[in-house]
């Protein structure tokens, strides 16, 4: 007789790769269970994708809900969450989203979804939580993140290629970003690893 | 305890909950979309001033074959000492393995290797806790070959083991009843009654059964009213257990606020209709 922890590993297969072949004799659920199963495996994806693709609006934003909405279907089977809170799931998703193929010509897309992913933390700051994080870019990505929070769009707008350490501040959905100087960039990468995101481009 | 009926506070209502005071008797509120939200943590606090609040876990995960996860106890711990609530609850199920976490509540083999593990994690909540963990019947879609009792006797036989209370969802035995066969009044007849401290009504949704041709599978997506069904097996269910508070459920395409309000008020008239007819029964 199988174990229970052999049950539960045989369900997350199911459930996260899409694996029912250890678990699908031990199941019962009307005449064809698999598909009682498959309401659990629906639920894992469209759940999971759909806390995805609203914890980065202005990344849908700026590329479309069809590409973040791909991205997320994959990452959610190749990195399952591992705590119960799934507002803090997500950290790793700008990443693997910049690595998707079709993302070639959009370098800079990782690093403006890691400031998507800091400010939606942020915006539920609170006295009592860290209200600022200190983020590095190569490109002036917090000109195209102003656009999106004032949606206040210019006839054009060029991103430029150049260094920028950006703090970001939150408290009760209010957003603030600004610029640190180089002399305010070099004591903030000497700051905790928690606070201070770099996201290779 | 809360009199009237109360509601399960969802994110997107809280700012018109603190603005508006609705009339309902209690929230209940599920830590895990609040532990990662210190503002929303900030209002609650304020909310608790004015109405008793019930936390109701969707993460604790007490039947995981490799034990609780210890950090997420602790942050619920930190959370229920910061409310005070009038009930803690959580799910007869599983929903974590080897460090995944799988988002969804998931059915146990009833057996008696599972009732002890069960019961010694659910003595390791309580005891961190240092109060009461009530455990909810699971909404069911399929069950365990391996099983060796029902999912009623496991019920039976985890109070007579550890004493603990019970949340009796009255929408999910109606739901597990129709999926998986089985008459839902029998439940509520078979409950252990004396141990139920809350029930619980929540809205399903009807799909085509693909598991079997020609039949309906009722998939708990809390999306919808009370179907008038499960209103009726509450009424059946207020005979039974007496006027046990209530929570209404509702977690998906959520509906304005005033809504939701409606269907507590709804809960607290079919409870009054269903004591006046106890009444008129016992006379
Ligand atoms: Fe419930």
């Amino acid at each position: 007789m199988p174990t229970l922890a052999e049950i539960q590993t045989g369900i997350r297969d199911a459930l996260v790769l899409g694996d029912r072949s250890a678990v699908m004799p031990l199941l019962l659920g009307g005449l064809h269970p698999e598909h009682r199963l498959a309401i659990h495996q629906r639920h894992y994806a469209a759940s999971l994708t759909r806390a995805l693709v609203e914890r980065f609006p202005a990344t849908v934003w700026l590329v479309g809900s069809d590409l973040v909405t791909h991205a997320a279907r994959t990452f959610v089977r190749d990195h399952p969450p591992e705590k119960p809170c799934i507002a803090e799931y997500g950290e790793e998703f700008p990443r693997y989203l910049g690595a998707q193929a079709g993302t070639e010509a959009l370098p800079y897309l990782a690093q403006f979804a890691a400031i998507d992913w800091h400010l939606g933390r942020l915006a539920l700051a609170t006295d009592d939580s860290p209200r600022v994080h200190v983020i590095h870019l190569d490109w002036s990505l917090d000109e195209l993140m102003t656009i999106f929070l004032t949606e206040n769009t210019p006839e054009q707008f060029a991103l430029r290629r150049e260094e920028v350490w950006l703090e970001m501040y939150g408290l009760r959905g209010e957003l603030r970003m600004t610029r640190l100087s180089d002399e305010a960039a070099s004591r903030a990468s000497g700051q905790t690893q928690r606070e201070i995101s770099c996201v290779p481009s | 305890m809360a009199e009237r009926t109360g509601i399960g506070l969802r994110l997107p209502h809280i700012a018109e909950v603190v603005a508006t005071r609705p009339p309902v008797g209690w929230l209940e509120i599920h830590p895990e979309n609040f532990l990662a939200n210190p503002h929303a943590i900030e209002l609650l606090t304020d909310l608790a001033r004015d109405y008793p609040i019930s936390v109701h876990t969707v993460g604790i995960s007490i039947g995981s074959a490799d034990g609780i996860d210890l950090a997420h106890l602790r942050r619920l711990r930190d959370l229920v000492d910061r409310l005070d609530p009038i009930l803690v609850s959580g799910h007869l199920a599983w929903s974590s393995i080897g460090g995944t976490y799988l988002n969804d509540l998931l059915p146990l083999p009833y057996t008696a290797d599972t009732l002890r593990l069960v019961a010694g994690q659910l003595k390791r909540v309580q005891d961190s806790l240092g109060r009461a963990y009530v455990i909810e019947n699971p909404s069911t879609y399929l069950s365990l070959a391996t099983s060796t009792m029902s999912e009623l006797d496991f019920l039976h036989a985890l109070v007579d083991a550890t004493g603990c209370g019970l949340l009796c969802d009255v929408s999910n035995i109606y739901l597990s009843g129709h999926n998986m066969g089985y008459d839902p009044y029998r439940v509520i007849d078979e409950f252990p009654a004396a141990a139920v401290k809350e029930l619980h009504l929540g809205g399903f949704t009807s799909e085509d059964d693909d598991a079997t041709p020609g039949a309906t599978v009722l998939i708990d997506t809390h999306a919808h009213q009370v179907a008038d069904p499960a209103w009726a097996l509450y009424a059946h269910a207020i005979g039974r257990f007496g006027a046990q508070p209530t929570i209404v459920e509702w977690d998906a395409d959520l509906p304005a606020l005033e809504v939701l309000v409606g269907e507590a008020a709804k809960a607290d008239a079919v409870r009054t209709q269903a004591r006046e007819e106890r009444h008129a029964y016992a006379r």
